[in-house]
């Protein structure tokens, strides 16, 4: 990783809203799911994106594919803005961005063999002679570990962890240049999900990808990325080096979803179950942030730079690191 | 073991649940025997098709048509279950055998208000229809939730996840069951919620007479919560134990892959130890030990013979390698 340092893609100042997600008898207001988040991926890391449930990481995926529309910003990929292409104009990069979902059998047509699955990025792109289409397809199979005995079953016949290969193998078969994977193991259990993660980890490396990849499992995140991001409630609060990220964190909340990987399960933090939503003007955190003070209810903090590669969203992260309590976790 | 002194409240011998397919039957539990005493909680843990849910939903009789339990005994608290009808076990279960599901707020009708699911389940013990309301209140607030009425009259979609699994736990212990069968209860809740339902259980299992069979793929729940753990793999349970004895000194090959995969993603590793293969066919199954064709460890023997339970009451494996000398 440490060469490359080339960015692939870059989101400034993205943002993504849907209509009227207010009170339910309230006047009704955009509800910014992903909220002026800046933020490079490079060519060839995995960048990992984690956060809670409704932070908002798979709408920010999800809007860089084009799959929605921002609502403002810039994404910017190989020297055009793909926020505001139109979906003709978009199709040619698509070829370049995949992805793969969380629940491999909802991803594939029921009534396709996995061979017929694999063939249709094949030729929708025209990746190669109509001929030429099966030998391809024995491939991508073998690529991702599986037998091309596996071509003519349908999805129904296949595990789970065999499902998810063959959905790994239908996006590289167009040889992405970034691969989003949004909870691609969080429904395999932990021998399966100990294989594909080994199996991403191999195509990554084997094909100088890009991977972009969402999870709520911090242990995943800490063993297949380089760098990882951070996301509460529609904003990018912290983002670094793995290693820095899990060993000197600087945002409140990355430290509280830290402290959930120790082994120990304590009592039960009952604070957050009642906390008022986020506000809308200060740091979104400040509602749950036991460091809150002053500033933090005026405006949310921007991203600052704590050391090369490392920002982090805080009004008062300098004070908090220099407090008695807020020492480094162990590695 | 508190569970030789009291009666257990749930005693399962030699379940068999098949489905009938079309190729033919197909064996999902094979021979599970378990044992569950008062405010005992039990880990069932394995891998998704190892037939984990299979077992609870065949205990609770929710299987679809096509399935076929039978056991050579189970009893829930003394009384054999098999010799009641349906109707009889209709009065039991909702009521001293509860079940608690993966995904919370498909569990609730959409169409109504969370104070009338809460009522819908008071009303089955407590007569006094002035007293329902109050007891809804109640049961959530004994579960930490700060202040119930706010959340009494939400819809179950306003609900967040953690917040319906909640409510869900609420009504089922407002029906103060003798039995509870949870299954994956937190598999769908994020890191930091997770952790708020699990310290939750541990708080309500210390206040409970109630017994728990909890479900759960995730090792490390059920290392923080269970006080026994059987592990099944295709069917059957392969090795069953208190807590610390499965995870300190796993006799089972499977056990040992388990948690080696578990605990190599808390350290920092360049490659995860993987348990190779896949889950056998049950539909034609191999011959021996159902885990012999992903087992490095396999004898001649392992392929030909299926091994049975070695070892002292408390912790034992189905494996010849925990076969004594």
């Amino acid at each position: 990783m440490s060469a490359a340092t080339q960015d692939l893609m870059r989101l400034e100042n993205l943002s993504v809203a849907f209509p009227g997600r207010g009170q339910l008898d309230g006047p009704e207001r955009q509800f910014r799911a992903v909220d002026d988040v800046t933020l490079d991926i490079r060519s060839g890391e995995v960048l990992g994106l984690v956060g809670e449930s409704g932070s908002g990481k798979t709408t920010l995926a999800k809007a860089l594919l084009r799959l929605y529309r921002p609502s403002a910003g810039r994404i910017l990929f190989r020297g055009a803005d793909l926020a505001k292409l139109r979906e003709r104009a978009m199709r040619p990069y698509r070829r370049d961005l995949q992805m793969v979902f969380q629940d491999p059998l909802s991803s594939f047509n029921p009534r396709q063999t996995v061979a017929q699955a694999l063939a249709v990025p094949l030729s929708l792109h025209a990746i190669c002679p109509r001929a030429e289409i099966p030998r391809q397809v024995d491939a991508a199979l073998t690529r991702v570990g599986l037998s091309p005995a596996f071509r003519d079953r349908f999805p129904h016949e296949l595990s789970g962890g065999q499902l998810q290969r063959v959905a790994i193998g239908r996006a590289l078969t167009l040889s992405p240049s970034l691969l989003v994977a949004d909870e691609a193991v969080s429904k395999l259990d932990v021998s399966v999900r100990a294989q594909i993660l080994n199996l991403l980890k191999d195509v990554q490396a084997a094909n100088t990808l890009s991977i972009l990849f969402i999870t709520h499992d911090l242990h995943v995140a800490r063993y297949l990325c380089h760098r990882v991001g951070v996301m509460y409630f529609g904003k990018l609060v912290e983002l670094g080096p793995t290693e820095e990220i899990f060993t000197a964190p600087r945002h409140p909340y990355t430290r509280a979803l830290l402290g959930t990987l120790d082994d120990e399960i304590a009592g039960g933090d009952e604070a957050d179950v009642t906390a008022a939503p986020p506000s809308a003007t200060g740091c979104r955190y400040a509602s749950r942030c036991p460091h809150a003070a002053a500033p933090c209810a005026e405006v949310h903090p921007g991203l600052e730079r704590v050391a090369d590669g490392h920002a982090v969203a805080c009004h008062r992260w300098r004070e908090l690191v220099a407090a008695a309590s807020w020492r480094s976790r162990p590695s | 073991m508190t569970a030789a002194v009291a009666q257990p409240v749930l005693e399962v011998r030699d379940l068999r649940t098949r489905f009938a397919l079309h190729g033919g039957d197909i064996e999902v539990v094979r021979g599970v025997d378990l044992s569950i005493a008062p405010s005992e909680m039990l880990g069932l843990i394995g891998e998704s098709g190892s037939g984990k849910t299979v077992t609870g939903l065949s205990v609770l009789r929710l299987l679809p048509m096509n399935a076929r339990v039978s056991s050579a005994a189970m009893r829930f608290k003394g009384v054999e279950l098999q010799s009641l009808s349906d109707r009889q076990f209709r009065a039991l279960r909702g009521r001293s055998l509860a079940m608690i599901f993966q995904d919370p707020v498909g569990a609730f009708n959409p169409a109504k208000r969370v104070d009338w699911h809460l009522c819908e389940v008071i009303r089955r013990r407590q007569g006094a229809e002035a007293e329902w309301a109050a007891a809804a209140h109640d049961a959530l607030q004994a579960l930490g939730i700060a202040r119930p009425e706010r959340v009494l009259h939400l819809f179950p979609h306003q609900l967040s996840g953690g917040m319906a699994q909640r409510i869900l736990i609420a009504m089922v212990l407002a029906l103060e069951p003798d039995l509870v069968i949870a299954d994956e209860p937190t598999t769908n809740l994020d890191n930091i919620v997770e952790r708020q339902i699990l310290g939750l259980f541990r708080r309500l299992q210390s206040r409970l007479q109630a017994a728990f069979l909890f479900i759960t793929h995730d090792m490390s729940v059920a290392a923080a919560l269970c006080n026994r753990i059987a592990v099944m793999y295709a069917g059957q349970i392969v090795e069953i134990g208190p807590t610390a004895q499965v995870f300190g000194a796993p006799g089972h090959p499977y056990t040992q892959g388990l948690i080696a995969t578990a605990t190599a993603l808390k350290g920092r590793v360049d490659r995860l130890k993987e348990i190779a293969g896949e889950l056998p066919n049950l539909a034609a199954p191999p011959p021996g030990c159902l885990f012999s064709p992903r087992c490095a460890q396999a004898m001649d023997r392992c392929r030909t013979t299926e091994p049975p339970m070695f070892g002292e009451p408390p912790h034992k494996v189905r494996c010849y390698l925990a076969e004594p000398k």
